[in-house]
């Protein structure tokens, strides 16, 4: 396969571009992009795999080239996937072993899965022409405990965060499109939430927090 | 310590059948449409000393509808199962994941193994 035909991240580099990086410090560009990031989050780990069977099985001979580009072909396939998001909250764990271990299990959906669900769900809109979609788990701080009367009088010194433990909050989803010419914005805009909400409420199951829909171009019928 | 069952593990024969059947039961649960390899699975087919295996193993699970199951049996009997699919835009992919869950449950208690953490992504 030709270097310009490999799989691009969102940003435009490949997988083999993040690789290559993997046991430097980030760029100026991947300490900025989050597709960069997050692909060399998961690299990282697979780098960490590796290293890990090879100093546990010293003297295993070198992997040929059909199971370096196999295990490359997954590498690529499970980055395009982005993030995972749960599909339903894990309880209380069971007992090691247990025979109902029904909350020890996590299901969840990629953030590539949803897109396509969003996609197929905004091409209902005859009006509106999908152009690019973005997903995240939108998150809020865990309630703060109620004031004592007892803190501190502010110092005028802005602090740090302190890593707050947020919770999640349902889906934030971003969608640009195009509508076509003569058709109503706003009445094209609402019937694009309505059908995604529709889609990710009886399809994924997961609450949509945010819609933000930005119409760049008009295109004619 | 764990043990791999899901391939390149000969002397697992029992555990191995499992892998199987979950893969079996899972492909014919409705809404599925395939099942796809994790790169723990790809990784751990590489370890082991047992590189022309694994070669054979990968280039089986790449090739179009062949897929597995990553299932890995601690000592003590306990089955965790970690797999990906891919569903039908159709369905209700959390309604897919609970009867996969409910179906791998019943597999590793009708085997005689005791089941751990269960992980189902849906991929795109």
């Amino acid at each position: 396969m030709a270097v310009d035909e490999l799989p691009e991240l969102g940003c435009g580099r490949t997988t083999e571009q993040v690789w290559a990086g993997i046991g430097r410090p980030p760029d100026q560009h991947e300490r900025d992009c989050e597709y960069c990031q997050q692909a060399r989050q998961q690299l990282a780990l697979l780098d960490r795999a590796i290293r890990s069977v090879r100093e546990l099985a010293p003297q295993t001979e070198q992997p040929r080239a059909r199971v370096k580009n196999a295990i490359m072909d997954i590498a690529r396939s499970e980055i395009r996937q982005g993030r995972r998001i749960p599909l339903e909250r894990p309880g209380p764990l069971p007992s090691a072993g247990s025979d109902t271990p029904v909350d020890d299990a996590e299901l969840g959906i990629t953030e590539r899965a949803l897109i396509a669900v969003v996609t197929q769900a905004a091409d209902r809109v005859p009006a509106a022409r999908t152009r690019h979609v973005r997903v995240a788990e939108a998150t809020r701080p865990v309630a703060e405990p109620e004031p004592t009367g007892l803190e501190q009088e502010p110092t005028g010194i802005e602090q740090e965060p302190t890593g707050i433990e947020q919770e999640p909050t349902g889906l934030d989803i971003s969608i640009t499109a195009s509508i076509r010419f003569g058709a109503g914005v706003v009445e094209t805009v609402d019937q694009l939430r309505d059908e995604v909400t529709a889609a990710i409420g009886q399809l994924v199951g997961i609450t949509v927090h945010r819609i933000d829909v930005v119409v760049e171009d008009v295109h004619a019928s | 310590m764990r043990h791999d069952i899901t391939a390149g593990n000969p002397s697992a024969a029992g555990p191995s059948e499992l892998a199987e059947r979950l893969h079996d039961k899972i492909s014919s649960v409705p809404g599925v449409e395939r099942l796809h390899p994790t790169i723990r699975y790809a990784v751990a087919s590489v370890g082991a000393g047992n590189l022309r295996a694994a070669s054979a193993s990968l280039g089986r699970i790449l090739g179009p509808g062949e897929s597995t199951v990553d299932a890995y049996a601690h000592a003590d009997g306990i089955v965790d199962v970690t797999v990906d699919i891919s569903t039908d835009f159709s369905t209700d992919a959390l309604a897919v994941c609970r009867e996969i869950r409910r179906v791998i449950t019943t597999e590793v208690i009708s085997a005689g193994l005791l089941v751990g953490q269960i992980r189902v992504t849906v991929r795109g």
